[in-house]
């Protein structure tokens, strides 16, 4: 049985060009590098916003699991793919392109918020961008991006039936959501419909304080796609590289084979389930072993050995970020709180005539 | 740069820590994460990690020291920093925070102010919370009886699927349904005089309609002295029974027997022809479109009456220390006999010296529908000087009334009657014949002083206009 | 205008909604190769094939959030639930997704599904397939629902669902498939939100909505019969109710009786009982009366399931009690 504290080695880089890491040039491997970074800041202000009330309920956070979000978006076309996630949305938000001033004043619950103020922090969306949010019960977004998914087939297959869906789906949850029903029916679904479907399962280890292995009857979810007769791919989280190969690789399956996948992500998640977490179910060393596997810091180290980024830029990277993360408190504190009106709007598309 | 590090709300409830030790000393560099120091809440105490790697330039709140969410605890930066500009503002903060100001319990809403880089925020002053201390004033609940239980035929559950209602109503008034309200108020019909053919008595839409064709029950008819509508006491079939005396009864008996047996009573009889007066009565009635009762007419008379003859606006008091007098009133208050339902009561009209006929009538009417709603205060049924009762609607001829104290006299009114009588020049007439009774309290009126009133008041009646003289 | 039964106008409504719009797709158990476990569907695959008319495995919650997540991004889709009573698997779905999405995303989605299936019991099928859930769907702001208790508004009250931009629930009923009604023959829509005065009268208001329609009918006859005037309102939806129309009825007569096949206790019938004492009061002669199902399970035996459900004696009985007439 594989150590929890030593998962997966991670996948070689592939292709020794030099100049470009995992397929990628520097220009590019920057722009992940920096939403990453830019995640990182954003969760590190939005915990200390949380402790300074600005921001109340749920806080999720996804400090440690940026490669998974930003790796596998990454390798999606967004203006034809859509993402769909639980309530650990900040990150996937951001790696959607979400504009982190318009996050931080919905999580601040201000009228400039992505939602309005009406969603907060499990409930951010950008129908433009095609994050189709955020969900706050566990599992439920799984039937509703199978949905999505749906939806691409169907209207790809307006032209007959064998052909292509019009774009594919990722959707993310984690080892908490793995077992609920939702994620059965769904997988069944997908694959006798043959929906353009990617189903990503983030396994940070810990359904709020309980260890995955407790809980499954199956340690490898990955495996669970046999029972469904898809693919099934593990794949190790901390690896932004790794994971976008792997999730290109299924959302091209998606599209040409209508063969959906289920990748197990391996990660760990630095801050507790949320903001209320007291953490006595890890230990410290624990965690402290998986900060030595930072994922931003992984990737800035291959790219740095491969002299695709100096330290200056580096730098450059985290004061931006970090900008633009001030920025964005500033603007969530200069936002107005919704008028009271607000309350019965958005309620109904169409409104009857009483 | 250097920037203040502030006390975070380690748990949902956090208002301020306790700074209980810090694994870092001054000089020292972290890494994000690190444990920088422990924390004591309300609850537990804490780690507080570093938020960024820097290394620990001041701390501001030592071993020991209270900080609220919010406030500064330490300087972080870059090694070798200057940090001086940070210092001055925050030594001042903690120091009148050490003092321990008790923040009021507040929930945990985000409050306005505190930029990151700007100074810590001041606590949001919050609201009491919900769970406050003062308890809500119970609203004074009308009693009503509980719902009567299905019929039998319905199984006994907590929800019949229907039916069960019982209705409710003020003491002495029928309930009555909105509508029929509604229905009253549109037809002029007396509510309160309409029989109610709905459960528990309630008047419904039918019962006014019916009322209102049948022109029963007007609103604004003179109460009869009768017997209020519904069961009159000792009506219905003969039964062997004993009943409590209780309530108004048990007054009534009280009072009217310690009267009889305690003032000696005399009465003076005088037959009076009303042929004037009823005559009056009438055309006024006519002109004026409403009717004004006989009894308001001879309350006012009455009135006059006891003016010209103040010796009997008076009435025998027994005094707390057993001494006797007798209490004249300047003013004149006429208490009026009337029979309710379950007894007999005496509204009276104030100050009647100085009163119209018409007001006097208005006072009994508004004292009699409270009466009958069984919300007439003591102060409204006592303390009258002198009293009328007529049983002239029953057609009774005569009768002796008992005095209604603190007054010193009662006139016993009888039946307007056509009658022959022998006219002066020796031949027979007929007129409209109406016999006084006038009860005297020996201790108070002697039989001339009495005698003299009721002449007075003889004349006024045959001669209604003499009252103005 | 024709005469055809409820089941004929739902399948007349489908197959001109799915001739009419490419986004339009029905996806059920057994509504394809089976014709539908009621015959809704039937001749529906024939005709559109099997990327529009969809069986599915027995996956309520699957389907249902597959639905949702149809909707958000364009689709309509048409779920049938074979029956309410399974659609309690799929409860989250609809109340968690479907009625907050708009909200929880500040107007960015809407949801354009309807969620149909035959509601209430039928006969001798027990507790567990005899639930009316009218109350569990109109209780949450977001969803609409409607219940169509003749062929022309299940025909006119279907189209209007599956065009109107947000999530419909259809209350059908198994015992009304088969009744016959007049339809016409052009196509119209009924407005969603609005109530039909199926019967005019002056002396009580019979107040209801779907299946128990037919009973309320009945009754309103043998009342005539007695020789009083039962005015009878027929809800049609039942999130949003059509306030305006309860109070006009319950202030003409002044006595209200509510018909609600569903449980007593936080039902619509009992929130409309609100309504009338809340906007009527002062032309109320009588409590107003609430007609619904016992307050137990439904039971197997079929002397007792009558028993347990609202019936004509009943109705007729309530509205004789709010008349004050001697029984």
């Amino acid at each position: 049985m594989a150590d929890k504290v030593n998962p997966k080695p991670s996948a070689p880089a592939p292709g020794a060009t030099p100049g470009r890491l995992g397929g990628l040039g520097k220009a590019e491997l920057l722009e992940l590098l920096r939403r990453m970074q830019l995640i990182r800041s954003f969760e590190e202000r939005a915990g200390q916003m949380y402790g300074l009330r600005k921001i109340g309920g749920f806080c999720h956070l996804y400090n440690g699991q940026e490669a998974v979000g930003v790796g596998a978006i990454s390798a999606l076309d967004l203006s034809t793919d859509y993402v769909l996630t639980g309530y650990r949305d900040h990150g996937h938000a951001l790696a959607c392109g979400m504009d982190p001033k318009a996050i931080m004043a919905e999580l601040f619950g201000k009228a400039n918020g992505s939602s309005r103020g009406k969603g907060g922090s499990m409930h951010l969306f950008d129908a433009g961008r095609h994050f189709l949010g955020g969900n706050g019960i566990v599992g439920a977004q799984i039937p509703v991006a199978t949905g999505v998914a749906f939806a691409q087939a169907y209207r790809g297959r307006a032209a007959g039936e064998g052909a292509k869906p019009t774009g594919a789906t990722l959707c993310f949850f984690g080892d908490g959501a793995i077992h609920q029903g939702a994620f059965h029916e769904s997988l069944n679904l997908a694959r006798i419909w043959k929906l353009p479907a990617v189903y990503v399962v983030e396994n940070n280890q810990w359904g709020m304080g309980t260890s995955w292995k407790r809980v499954s009857s199956l340690e490898e979810f990955h495996r669970m796609a046999d029972s469904y007769g898809m693919v099934g791919v593990d794949v190790d989280g901390m690896d932004l590289l790794a994971v976008r190969e792997v999730v290109a690789a299924a959302r091209k399956r998606a599209l040409d084979e209508g063969i959906p996948t289920l990748i197990e992500a391996e990660t760990y998640r630095y801050k507790g389930h949320s903001m209320s977490d007291p953490q006595k179910y890890r230990s410290r060393e624990e965690v402290d072993e998986y900060r030595s596997r930072d994922p931003i810091v992984v990737l800035k180290d291959r790219m740095a050995e491969a002299g695709l980024v100096a330290e200056a830029e580096w730098e450059t990277i985290v004061k931006e970020t970090d900008a633009l993360v001030d920025e964005s408190v500033a603007f969530a504190e200069a936002g107005a709180e919704p008028a009271p009106g607000a309350l019965y709007e958005d309620i109904y598309a169409t409104e009857l005539q009483p | 740069m250097a920037e203040r590090l502030l006390m975070m709300a380690l748990s949902p409830t956090m208002e301020e820590g306790v700074l209980a030790r810090w694994r870092v000393a001054e000089g020292e560099a972290f890494k994000t994460g690190q444990a920088l120091c422990e924390v004591e809440t309300d609850k537990a105490t804490m780690d507080y990690e570093a938020p960024k790697a820097a290394v620990l330039l001041k701390i501001v709140a030592a071993v020991g020291a209270k900080a609220r969410v919010g406030e500064s605890i330490a300087i972080i930066g870059a090694a070798g920093e200057d940090f001086s500009v940070l210092l001055g503002e925050s030594g001042g903060e903690n120091a009148a925070h050490a003092a321990g100001t008790a923040s009021p319990a507040s929930g945990a809403r985000p409050d306005s102010g505190a930029a990151a880089s700007g100074r810590p925020a001041a606590p949001a002053t919050s609201t009491p919370s919900p769970g406050g201390a003062e308890a809500r004033p119970a609203a004074p609940v009308a009693a009503t009886p509980a719902p009567a239980a299905p019929s039998a035929a319905a199984p006994a559950h907590p929800y019949p699927a229907s039916g069960g209602y019982v209705p409710v109503a003020p003491a002495a008034l029928p309930p009555s349904s909105p509508l029929a309200r509604a229905r009253a108020l549109e037809h002029a019909v007396d509510l309160r005089l309409v029989r109610g053919s709905g459960p528990g008595g309630r008047v419904v839409e039918r019962d006014v309609l019916e009322a209102a064709k049948s022109g029963t029950a007007r609103f604004g008819a003179p109460p009869p002295l009768a017997a209020a509508p519904g069961a009159a006491a000792g009506s219905g079939p003969l039964v062997d029974e004993e009943r409590p005396v209780a309530g108004k009864r048990a007054v009534i008996a009280r009072r009217l027997s310690e009267s009889f047996f305690t003032a000696p009573h005399f009465y003076l009889k005088r037959t009076v022809d009303v042929g004037r007066l009823l005559a009056a009565r009438a055309a006024l009635n006519a002109a004026r479109g409403e009717k004004l009762s006989l009894n308001a007419y001879l309350a006012k008379l009455s009135a006059v009456a006891l003016s010209r003859h103040p010796a009997l606006n008076a009435g025998w008091k027994q005094k707390p220390d057993g001494s006797a007098v007798v209490e004249y009133r300047a003013r004149v208050d006429v208490a009026l006999a009337v029979a309710l339902s379950d007894g007999l009561v005496t509204p009276v009209a104030r100050d009647c010296g100085r009163k119209g006929v018409a007001a006097i009538d208005a006072e009994y009417a508004a004292l009699i529908a409270k009466a009958r709603a069984g919300s007439l205060l003591p102060e409204e049924y006592s303390g009258a000087t002198f009293t009328i009762s007529n049983l002239g609607s029953f057609g009774v001829e005569e009768f002796t009334a008992i005095i209604n104290p603190p007054g010193s006299a009662i006139l016993a009114v009888g039946a307007a009657r056509k009658e022959p009588f022998v006219k002066e020049d020796g031949t027979i007439g007929v007129r409209d014949a109406m016999t006084l009774t006038l009860g005297c309290d020996h201790r108070v009126v002697d039989g001339a002083v009495g005698a003299a009133f009721l002449a007075e008041l003889a004349a006024l009646i045959e001669e209604p206009l003499s009252a103005l003289l | 205008m024709s005469v055809i039964t409820y089941r004929e106008a739902l399948n007349r409504a489908l197959d001109e909604e799915l001739a009419r719009d490419d986004s339009v797709f029905l996806m059920g158990e057994e509504v394809a190769e089976y014709d539908g476990a009621y015959k809704v569907s039937k001749g529906l695959l024939a005709k559109y094939g099997a990327r529009r008319v969809v069986d599915t495995p027995i996956t309520e919650l699957g389907f249902t959030g597959l639905g949702v997540g149809a909707a958000m991004v364009g689709l309509r889709p048409v779920i049938e639930w074979m029956t309410h009573n399974f659609a309690l698997l799929a409860l989250d779905q609809v109340i968690n997704e479907a009625a907050k999405m708009r909200s929880m995303s500040g107007g960015q989605f809407k949801v354009p599904i309807v969620f149909r299936g035959p509601n209430g019991p039928a006969e001798y099928l027990a507790a567990q397939h005899s639930q009316a859930l009218a109350s569990y769907w109109a209780h949450v702001p977001g969803l609409k629902v409607v219940a169509p208790a003749t062929p022309a508004d299940a025909y006119g009250l279907l189209k209007s669902a599956i065009r109107d931009d947000d999530p419909v629930v259809v209350l059908e009923a198994e015992m009304a498939y088969s009744w016959k009604g007049e339809v016409p023959d052009e196509e119209y829509l009924t407005p969603i939100g609005k109530a039909d005065l199926k019967r005019s009268g002056s002396d009580v208001s019979l107040i209801t909505f779907g299946k128990p329609l037919k009973m309320v009918l009945e009754a309103a006859d043998a009342l005539a019969a007695e020789g009083v005037s039962a005015e009878v309102l027929d809800l049609r939806t039942v999130r949003p109710l059509d306030e305006a129309a309860i109070r006009e009825t319950a202030r003409k007569t002044g006595r209200v009786v509510v018909v609600d096949e569903s449980w007593p206790v936080a039902s619509v019938g009992s929130h409309v009982a609100h309504l009338v004492a809340r906007d009527a009061f002062d032309r109320l002669d009588a409590p107003v009366e609430l007609v619904s199902g016992e307050d137990v399970p439904m039971p197997y035996n079929h002397g007792l399931e009558l028993a347990a459900q609202p019936s004509v004696a009943k109705i007729v009985a309530a509205a004789r009690r709010a008349l004050y007439k001697e029984s």
